[in-house]
């Protein structure tokens, strides 16, 4: 596949490009930091800042979408005609969660149409990282600062110059239309790019997680949730900055008959999200909903879907309120599955 | 490319509304399909249900109270609880509503081909054994099964469901029909007395049999020991489980007991299966 790359001077007329033939998406500055955003001045793209701060999943995934639309006894249901549209600068751990959302929305031989048309018509440009967060630990989880997975085309800053390669053929296809941009890049572009990579990896601390799902099971009547549930206050920011977090609701909006279905992000946070119109709650306490958040990710996501819902973006721990971190989460359930695991941890 | 939509509910007509209890919060809604094609698609099996739609209430779950050999119509019995029950519940006949399914899994009809079948229900969880009661009697499936003994009970006679279907099924000689009310009245002839009472006293064996119960958490609770007592085996012994939920399809992550999903991998799960989850239902 093809490596190109691109002048920095060169960036806005590239986006330009794109931004006339595709949406484009991009990260920008907004109130919470940064953002994904749909881009008329590419201008207003900032591609220097690290994660925004909610997840890319918003692109294929709204945090609300309209299902269908009513009125009266009359339902009119068909699913947004998308435009082709070009995700450019997602971090390698959001991109990774798309394709973990694919798989949920794709899984038992149901498509979901919804999330499958914007994903049908998303090209992604992944932006590798050179330098870590604070918070980040995807190397523990099975990703990577340059790690290519989900990307059409994978993007390295080289300071002065992008390295461009084309890791799809849809993400070939997309690197030849800005061709009068981009140049031929040398080996020595690509080495530069991975030993950037590398050492935003070696900057990320190693997070222990409990790979044994079975293993964490045996956690579930343990004393251990209630002990991390005293710092959870169910406020659920940590569900929904998630890149791979996906329960959603489904609710009824009308004013006089008319009105619409929308699917909006949910949370198992909520002490509502289970309760049933009996008053009967299979979760009525908080250490169960938290342990739900966690042995969805690390035990039920990995039986059902082939692996752990969690890309290691670190999300979840910069905006706890509380502090509660997903690293010391499982780093103590590690401990209980494991004692022997303690003395390891505890260095 | 084209995608079938999983949230689209197909419009009905609310056909007949049939009152089912003295306390009025029970009903009965035949709901006949505006489409043909939308009827030849929904093809279903005992123990299935499927998403009710109230256009501007919403939607929620309800098994399916009719078997698949009682064509033309579907039934569900919708207990007036919540939102979208309550809009039900303000409903006339001829209104259109939408459903969408059938979702889950089914009663293991061919897996219970050949047995003898104990069927257990309680209060107004008794609507899917209904479906199976139907489907097993019918005259096309009936050869295929032993022995039906069917153990139904509710508070007083006036919360009783089916009334009719309970009458038929007590006139006929190839089921036994047990119905049983926690306190009956002068008219009252039948049992008098908690399901897993009955059950125990009409003792059914398990030789060759199985066992199918749904109804309250308490009544489930005290009738799994006598099941065990009479020699059900866990794996022969048949549960349908309920949960808040919303899409039905095994996406919105809200019905799950442990990695299963009571929307896809249920709502019926063995004995067996179910001791295998957390107990988090």
């Amino acid at each position: 596949m093809s490596h190109r790359t691109l002048d920095k001077t060169k960036l806005a007329a590239c986006l330009e490009r794109l931004a006339t033939s595709y949406r484009l998406i991009a990260p920008v500055v907004d109130r919470t930091g940064t953002a994904f955003s749909s881009i008329e001045e590419v201008g207003a793209v900032c591609l220097d800042g690290r994660n925004t701060t909610l997840s890319v999943k918003d692109v294929a995934f709204p945090q609300t979408e309209v299902l269908l639309t009513f009125r009266g006894d009359e339902a009119s249901v068909s699913p947004d005609d998308p435009p082709e549209t070009v995700l450019f600068g997602a971090r390698p751990c959001d991109t990774r969660g798309l394709t973990l959302l694919d798989r949920l929305f794709g899984a038992n031989e149901i498509d979901d149409p919804y999330y499958g048309r914007r994903r049908e018509r998303l090209a992604v440009v992944s932006l590798a990282c050179n330098e870590a967060g604070p918070s980040c630990f995807c190397t523990s989880v099975g990703g990577a600062p340059g790690d290519a997975t989900g990307a059409d085309v994978l993007a390295s800053d080289l300071g002065n110059t992008f390295l461009f390669r084309a890791v799809t053929e849809r993400g070939a296809d997309l690197l030849s239309k800005l061709d009068e941009f981009t140049e031929g890049a040398d080996e020595e572009a690509v080495s530069r790019a991975d030993a950037l990579a590398e050492g935003a990896a070696k900057q990320m601390a190693r997070v222990t997680v409990p790979r044994d799902p079975q293993g964490l099971m045996d956690t579930f009547d343990s004393e251990v949730w209630d002990e991390l549930a005293l710092g959870c206050l169910g406020c659920g920011a940590c569900t929904y900055s998630c890149p791979t977090c996906h329960c959603f609701d489904i609710t009824d909006e009308s004013h006089r008959g008319v009105g619409r279905r929308v699917r909006s992000w949910d949370t198992c946070a909520f002490l509502l999200f289970t309760r049933h119109s009996s008053g009967h709650n299979p979760r009525p306490v908080k250490s169960a909903r938290l342990r739900q958040r966690i042995l969805h990710k690390f035990a039920y996501c990995p039986e059902n879907l082939g692996d752990a819902f969690c890309v290691g973006c670190g999300r979840c721990v910069t905006v706890c309120p509380t502090g509660l971190d997903l690293r010391r989460i499982l780093g103590r359930l590690d401990e209980a599955v494991s004692p022997s695991g303690k003395e390891v941890t505890s260095q | 490319m084209t995608h079938a939509n999983p949230y689209a509910p197909a419009p009905v007509r609310i056909e007949r509304i049939t009152i089912e209890n003295d306390k009025r919060d029970l009903k009965t809604f035949e709901l006949v399909f505006l489409d043909p094609a939308h009827e030849e698609a929904f093809v279903h099996t005992p123990g299935q249900f499927a998403e009710l739609s109230v256009l501007g209430a919403g939607e929620c779950p309800i098994g399916l109270a009719s078997s698949p050999t009682e064509t033309g119509s579907l039934l569900f019995t919708v207990k007036r609880t919540g939102m979208v029950t309550n809009a039900l519940h303000r409903m006339r006949e001829g209104r259109v509503i939408g459903v969408r399914g059938p979702l889950g899994n089914a009663f293991p009809i061919n897996r219970m081909k050949g047995k003898h079948l104990v069927i257990v229900g309680g209060g107004f969880a008794f609507t899917t054994l209904r479906a199976l009661i139907q489907y097993v009697l019918h005259e096309g499936h009936r050869s295929d099964y032993g022995d039906v003994t069917v153990v139904y009970g509710a508070r007083n006679p006036g919360e009783l469901l089916y009334k009719g279907e309970l009458a038929a099924w007590r006139a006929r000689d190839d089921v036994a029909a047990h119905i049983t009310v926690d306190a009956g009245d002068e008219s009252w002839t039948g049992h008098e007395g908690f399901v897993p009472t009955v059950l125990g006293d009409v003792a059914p064996s398990a030789e060759n049999a199985m066992m199918v119960i749904c109804g309250p958490p308490a009544m489930v609770k005290f009738t799994l020991p006598v099941a065990a007592q009479l020699g059900f085996a866990p794996a022969d012994t048949i549960l349908s489980l309920e949960m808040r939920m919303k899409c039905g399809i095994g996406k919105c992550g809200r019905c799950n007991i442990g990695h299963r999903y009571v929307c896809i991998d249920g709502p019926v799960f063995t004995l067996e299966d179910l001791s295998t989850l957390p107990a988090e239902f």
